[in-house]
């Protein structure tokens, strides 16, 4: 199997005046094409700024990172900007849907960003909405529908441009427990249709659905069963 | 994974710049107004100036055009000035003849006598009219035409026939009681009708004239040698104008005996003076309207930085979609080039309001031409730019990170 994504000693650290804060510590991080993996963490472990990472949203200060077999770290703004929109498909903790936008029109933005015709379009995302089952919701706003339609309207957003990965971050934090289940549930029936998927959280319960985990603390991190 | 890299060009922008604008409709209407107002002001104030240059034209040529030389008595500064001019007569018909001896270089000279406020009247009352006394070279030296004559010929006029001709307000006036072949009274004395001129409307000057024979109202009035309210003097050639305003000058004061009592001018100086009031007011309102506009260029400025930082998360998330900064700079500043060029149109539609409603109303009318709505246009798409520079760039630059926390 082929590495979708792939870190090589990855490092980072901030500058906090004159001092070099380190928060990555070297990561070696391998995820394969239509694997389900999960990183776990508590708070202030390095998650987010690896999540950042990995999603292309920041850089690394030393290391090798690879999508697809891609070297990131040399790649420009608009090179990066490139490769979110095709190969990296986003899942937020607060949805983080367009409020104005219709969940078939958030949908479709990714799409427009690619360049993708019009009747194309369409087609896409009505398939897509059809395939998380909110199809009825398609001409509603973010605010008028459920949270858990909400957090399915935002994961049709990252499917929706077919990407390599799907990275998702604490998908569940902000749904009750049943939505949660549903999420989760959706998520094991895509990894089951060969989407490779990646989450980040801090609950046990959630990251145990995944087939590979890997636990990150104190900024290094290490698989665990 | 599939699609295709896009180069996005202004038409994906264009589309979330135009879908924003819609979801604030009441926003994008008020931040237009100030441009709109702008707009509307600088073109209202540039019709209205081209207006009265129109009317000056016109009456520039009314008054003879480019070769007209005007003398007026001059009047006289102080008492001591006034005993000089007393002494010398003032301008005389008399002097007119002495003058055609002297200067060959004028083929067409027409002497103006104005007859006194109310000597003009119809046979029941006062008529509002400018009455002047003058010989038929006139109607040729300024074009005069007329709409209606009734047995007017240039033996009559200079044999000095009881006849008139007037302007149609005139006429007007006079309601049923006159027609062309009837009379007015001028000077107590009955004159036929023998014409009626043909003039652009009621704020045509010419519209309030009367004029009547030199020859007639010499006899009727009984005076001699009448003092003239004016002389009009006309150079056979265009370039002979500087050499034949001096010789005039130098040949009236010697008649004069020494005395400058007269005043020259052309139709050409009052051209430019009339020009100087008018580049001088045109200068003010611009001033006001271009003070206008920038404050509507400010208040785009200003809402477009307010709706970046209402908008800051939402971009930060169409980055970490992968949209590119070039698409975020464009779509921020489409918004604002499209808020002041609906402004800078609806401007342009009040701007040429007056010219429709007010036209009759003054005595010149409100003129635009096509290059001042592009100008109208042009501006506010320039002040739109202008405006939605900053914000674009802050767009552009926002790191999607720091976003998406805001």
């Amino acid at each position: 199997m082929s590495a979708i994504l792939e870190t090589r000693q990855l490092k980072k650290s901030y500058r906090l005046g004159n001092e070099s804060v380190p928060v990555l510590h070297g990561i070696d991080f391998k995820l394969e094409k239509g694997q389900y993996g999960a990183i776990m963490g508590p708070s202030g472990s390095g998650k987010s700024t690896l999540l950042n990472i990995l999603g292309c949203l920041d850089r690394a200060t030393s290391g090798q990172y690879l999508v697809e077999g891609r070297e990131v770290l040399a790649l420009s703004e608009n090179e990066l900007a490139d490769l979110r929109a095709k190969s990296i498909g986003f899942v937020f903790q607060s949805f983080n849907l367009l409020p104005r936008l219709t969940l078939a029109q958030n949908v479709e933005l990714p799409l427009q960003y690619l360049g993708v015709s019009s009747s194309e379009r369409r087609k896409r995302v009505t398939e897509t909405l059809d395939r998380l089952g909110i199809a009825d919701r398609a001409k509603h706003l973010p605010l008028e529908v459920s949270g858990g339609q909400r957090q399915r309207a935002a994961i049709a957003r990252a499917l929706v441009k077919r990407p390599a990965i799907l990275l998702a971050d604490e998908p569940t934090g902000n749904l009750d427990s049943t939505t949660t289940e549903e999420v989760l549930k959706l998520f094991d029936e895509l990894h089951g249709e060969g989407n490779t998927i990646l989450l980040i959280t801090h609950e046990h319960d959630v990251a145990i659905r995944a087939q590979k985990r890997w636990k990150i603390l104190d900024g290094n991190m290490e698989e665990t069963a | 994974m599939s699609g295709t890299s896009a180069t996005h060009g202004w038409m994906l922008p264009l589309r979330l710049a135009v879908a924003e604008l819609s979801s604030h409709r009441m926003r994008t209407a008020i931040t237009g107004l100030a441009v709109l107002f702008g707009v509307a002001a600088l073109l209202v104030m540039s019709s209205m100036a081209r207006g009265m240059e129109d009317s000056n034209r016109q009456l520039y040529l009314q008054m003879g055009g480019a070769q007209i030389l005007i003398a007026t008595p001059k009047e006289a500064a102080d008492q001591s000035e006034q005993a000089r001019f007393s002494r010398s007569g003032g301008l005389r018909l008399s002097d007119v003849a002495i003058l055609m001896q002297a200067l060959p270089e004028f083929d067409a000279w027409v002497p103006e006598l104005s007859m006194g406020r109310g000597e003009i009247r119809s046979t029941t009352g006062r008529l509002r009219a400018m009455g002047t006394a003058s010989t038929w070279d006139r109607f040729d030296v300024l074009g005069i035409e007329f709409d209606t004559v009734d047995n007017l010929t240039q033996h009559g006029w200079e044999s000095g026939e009881a006849m008139a001709v007037i302007g149609p307000e005139v006429a007007t006036q006079l309601k049923r009681e006159v027609v062309v072949g009837s009379s007015v009274i001028v000077g107590g004395v009955p004159v036929r009708v023998a014409g009626i001129f043909k003039t652009s409307g009621k704020f045509d000057r010419r519209s309030y004239e009367a004029m009547v024979p030199l020859n007639w109202y010499k006899k009727v009035q009984s005076k001699g040698d009448p003092q003239l309210a004016q002389l009009r003097a006309r150079v056979a050639n265009l370039d002979d104008i500087p050499a034949a305003r001096e010789n005039l000058r130098r040949e009236i004061v010697a008649i004069h005996r020494g005395n400058e009592d007269v005043d020259l001018s052309t139709n050409d100086d009052l051209l430019e003076d009339s020009r100087k009031t008018i580049a001088t007011m045109s200068m003010v309102t611009i001033l006001i309207s271009v003070v206008a506009l920038l404050s509507g260029g400010v208040g785009i400025l200003n809402i477009q930085l307010a709706a970046l930082s209402a908008r800051v998360r939402e971009l930060g998330v169409c980055k970490a979609l992968g949209a590119p900064s070039g698409l975020l700079f464009k779509q921020m500043l489409l918004e604002s080039m499209l808020i002041s060029a609906i402004g800078g149109m609806l401007g342009c539609a009040l701007g040429i309001l007056p010219g429709i409603v007010m036209g009759s109303m003054f005595p010149w009318k409100p003129h635009l031409t096509m290059t001042d709505l592009a100008m109208g246009v042009g501006i506010s798409l320039g002040l739109g730019t202008l405006a939605g520079l900053l914000p674009a760039i802050k767009a552009m630059r926002l790191d999607a990170i720091d976003a998406m926390r805001a």
